[in-house]
């Protein structure tokens, strides 16, 4: 993981997104917004296949975005099993331009 | 595209936590057609080295080294330059590792999208893309909107 700028209070995430679109398109690699372990929040960058995270990294995902030029399958296995890890219930994808809610079930 | 998180996440293939410093590929989204050999590794997180015992894993691997560079480049293939909005951007991706398929030759072909009705191909991609439609192996909505495209 790369961070690629922290979010400053008051950013409107229109903008975020579409900054994130740009950045997404023209370097070919993954990006998402997450909360790092010291609680800021951040675009973080990956590479073509995906974001590593080391343990304790990241509190939160809050949406990633996949690259353009793949078919659009949703969130991966690997993408829910990162929301069971960070004990999230749901996130956001971003995949041809859709924005897509994904949830894991959480049972009682 | 995969979120990994070392430590936690797991390899599809062994079934084994992947930990900091053990080789691993994420796959991402990449195959369509279901009852291709690659499918398995499709949206999936493996280590290196279970890859390299599996049939099929130095294809997987060079397919999506040869994706990624189209991705990388997004080199229109009629004009010859690089495609630079996304809105104007499309691309075959990975169709298939057959290469007795009639649509190998279309692997990782890249377009802006006003110039696919100039392609030289266009006909002939129309044609093979047809012969794909009835074939219950293809996705018949991935052929549509490709034909789409291409008519």
């Amino acid at each position: 993981m790369t961070v690629y700028r922290t979010i400053q209070y008051g950013e409107r995430l229109d903008d975020i997104l579409n900054e994130m679109e740009g950045l997404v398109f023209s370097n070919n690699v993954e990006y998402a917004i997450v909360r790092l372990a010291d609680g800021t929040r951040a675009i973080v960058s990956g590479g073509f296949t995906g974001i590593q995270f080391a343990p304790g990294q990241i509190t939160r995902l809050f949406l990633h975005i996949h690259p353009f030029g793949l078919p659009a399958q949703g969130p991966s296995p690997g993408d829910y099993q990162a929301l069971q890890i960070l004990g999230q219930i749901s996130s956001w994808l971003i995949e041809r331009g859709q924005l897509i809610k994904f949830t894991v079930f959480q049972g009682p | 595209m995969s979120i990994v998180i070392l430590g936690s996440t797991t390899c599809k293939l062994c079934g084994k936590i992947i930990q900091e410093g053990d080789e691993y590929i994420a796959f991402p989204s990449f195959v369509l057609n279901q009852t291709d050999p690659l499918w398995k590794f499709n949206n999936s997180i493996v280590h290196l080295s279970c890859l390299r015992d599996e049939p099929y894993g130095e294809v997987a691997l060079d397919m999506l080294r040869a994706l990624k560079e189209s991705l990388d480049a997004k080199i229109c293939q009629v004009c010859g330059l690089p495609i630079k909005v996304a809105d104007d951007f499309f691309t075959f991706g990975y169709l298939t590792s057959d290469r007795s398929s009639p649509v190998f030759e279309f692997n990782f072909l890249c377009f802006h999208i006003q110039h696919i009705r100039i392609w030289s191909q266009r006909l002939n991609a129309i044609e093979r893309f047809k012969i794909l439609s009835g074939d219950p192996m293809w996705d018949s909505k991935f052929i549509e909107d490709t034909l789409s495209v291409l008519y």
